[in-house]
């Protein structure tokens, strides 16, 4: 009788685990492992980013400033910092999360995300948020790098830091994107070379948008890159090109399309289950 | 009585140290075919990127800067970035063909065939060097949308733009050879090729530099090719500093020939 009632307890102990409406565990694992997954390669994650970032900003600082040239009222070194700096985060964030999920694809190992009992919105945002860090972490690293050699000032860093955030989630979720949607290495380097450099080289970055003529303005604007870099700058320098209102509004609503369209892919399976 | 070593000989091998034919083997059939199936990555990508700086760089400075006198700031520009995508190019196409052979095992196949270690150094660094000058001419094509058409001394042209891409493709054998993973290569490629390159004198003159500093920059092999591949296309520079940069130059390849040839020899990493 008391030998049933232990054998009793023993199999209500072993029962599943149960999951409550989040699969609190299971997110946090796949968004650790995400982190793990680029500090593991540093030197090519972070380092890399960073010193290509400060050497591009000594390159065009010599080539350029040298005729002790200002735009939008400041010297072009400070008002190309922050521009540099918000392209090399958007370019980590994009290829984070794009080359995890082709590799896990080319390798076979994505039924290890798919198997676990995580939702698709769950697996959509570990996986984003693992983006969002290494673009961060990538725009810190550069930051702290930069003040070594130049007298960086943060006018809004609230503004600077909407913009990053939102910047880096929208490349992240463009990169789950092209990661599901590529089959092989050459897709997704073609949609880098040939979609994300482009817009990212021509944001304004290295010049001021007025330099345009008036029916490329027109174009740029429809750019997001433009807005990024143009509303991080303003955190910066005070000074936008453009209304930075309409990018603070613009780039969160175009960030929960590509959210929903995302969990849309994930949870059809497209390219992802047989 | 010592029997007739010239018997030996297998049949079909030939007794030339270097047969024509195998190198053009490895050269063409694997090299150039391989990268001409990837045009998209190995000729369009470099073209792409080369011609946003050009963009990006005419929109930054205005059409009216001078950098050097009588040449435009882009004029200035152009060559040296189009020799230095050149390099780039070599050492990237060589240490891919490498590292994916080893990678994927199929280096044994082109192990196990009658090439010479010297037939294998020339064969695959010369896919490279093909791939590389095939860049730089379209490159140099597409460049004239932006600064008219220049060339003013063809000769130093070709000798700049055949060393460079020797130079680099030499140097992409070595890192191949001796990268077992990608972070390896990806190293070289961040820390040595891309700064060597940045920091070259392709987008400024030296004046620009404080005078301490300006060895550095002399002393860079990159730099010497720019400025030899520039005064090939626009005639900036002295002849004199050119000279003994090529020399330099020359020297540079033939050290690295003899070391890719003794890696090969070895076997380093691709034999057990």
């Amino acid at each position: 009788m008391c030998r049933m009632a232990l054998i009793d307890q023993k199999l209500t102990q072993i029962a599943p685990r149960t999951i409550g409406r989040v699969n609190t565990l299971g997110l946090w694992t796949l968004y650790s492992r995400e982190v793990k997954r680029f500090l593991n390669v540093f030197t090519q994650t972070l380092m890399a980013p960073v010193i290509t970032t400060l050497l591009f900003l000594a390159v065009f600082a010599l080539a350029l400033g040298g005729l002790s040239r200002t735009v939008g009222g400041v010297d072009y070194i400070t008002f190309l910092a922050p521009g540099l700096m918000m392209m090399t985060m958007t370019q980590n964030s994009f290829a984070n999360t794009s080359s995890s999920i082709l590799i896990a694809k080319v390798q076979g190992n994505i039924v290890d995300i798919l198997m676990p009992p995580l939702a698709p919105w769950e697996m959509a945002l570990g996986i984003a948020a693992g983006g969002i860090t290494r673009g961060l972490m990538v725009g810190l690293t550069v930051f702290f790098a930069m003040m070594l050699f130049l007298p960086v000032s943060l006018a809004h860093p609230l503004s600077a830091l909407w913009f990053a955030i939102n910047a880096c989630m929208m490349l992240a979720l463009l990169g789950m994107l092209g990661g599901i949607w590529a089959q092989k290495y050459d897709h997704i380097a073609a949609v880098t070379n040939f979609i994300i450099t482009p817009l990212s080289f021509l944001s304004g970055t290295f010049y001021s948008i007025d330099r345009l003529p008036d029916a490329w303005v027109a174009v740029a604007h429809f750019n997001p890159f433009f807005y990024m870099i143009d509303g991080f700058r303003y955190g910066f320098i005070g000074h936008a090109d453009g209304n930075i209102m309409i990018g603070a509004i613009l780039l969160p609503v175009v960030n929960l399309i590509l959210w929903f369209v995302t969990h849309r892919l994930i949870t059809t399976g497209y390219r992802l289950k047989a | 009585m010592t029997p007739d070593q010239s018997n030996n000989v297998v049949p079909g091998e030939g007794v030339r140290i270097i047969a024509f034919l195998r190198i053009w083997t490895l050269f063409y059939r694997r090299g150039v075919i391989r990268f001409m199936r990837f045009w998209v990555e190995s000729l369009l990508g470099p073209m792409v990127s080369t011609m946003l700086f050009m963009t990006v760089f005419t929109l930054a400075l205005g059409p009216s800067d001078e950098m050097a006198p009588g040449l435009s700031a882009l004029q200035f520009i152009a060559p040296g970035l189009a020799v230095f995508v050149l390099s780039q190019t070599a050492f990237q196409n060589v240490c891919f063909m490498l590292i994916i052979d080893k990678q994927e095992g199929v280096i044994t196949d082109v192990l196990m065939a009658p090439l010479s270690p010297i037939e294998l150094l020339f064969g695959y660094s010369l896919a490279g060097v093909a791939n590389a000058l095939l860049v730089a001419l379209l490159l140099l094509g597409a460049m004239t949308v932006f600064t008219g058409p220049m060339l003013y001394s063809f000769a130093a042209t070709a000798f700049f733009g055949i060393s460079a891409a020797l130079l680099f493709s030499m140097i992409g054998v070595l890192v191949g050879l001796w990268s077992d993973k990608w972070d390896q290569f990806s190293l070289v490629d961040n820390f040595l090729v891309l700064p060597l390159g940045l920091l070259s004198g392709t987008f400024f003159t030296l004046d620009r530099i404080p005078e301490s500093w300006q060895w550095l920059f002399e002393a860079n092999p990159m730099f010497w090719i720019i400025s030899g591949f520039r005064y090939g296309i626009t005639g900036y520079g002295s002849v004199e500093d050119l000279i003994w940069q090529g020399g330099t130059l020359v020297c540079l390849i033939l050290v690295m020939v003899v070391c890719g040839w003794l890696l090969f020899k070895r076997g380093y990493k691709i034999k057990a």
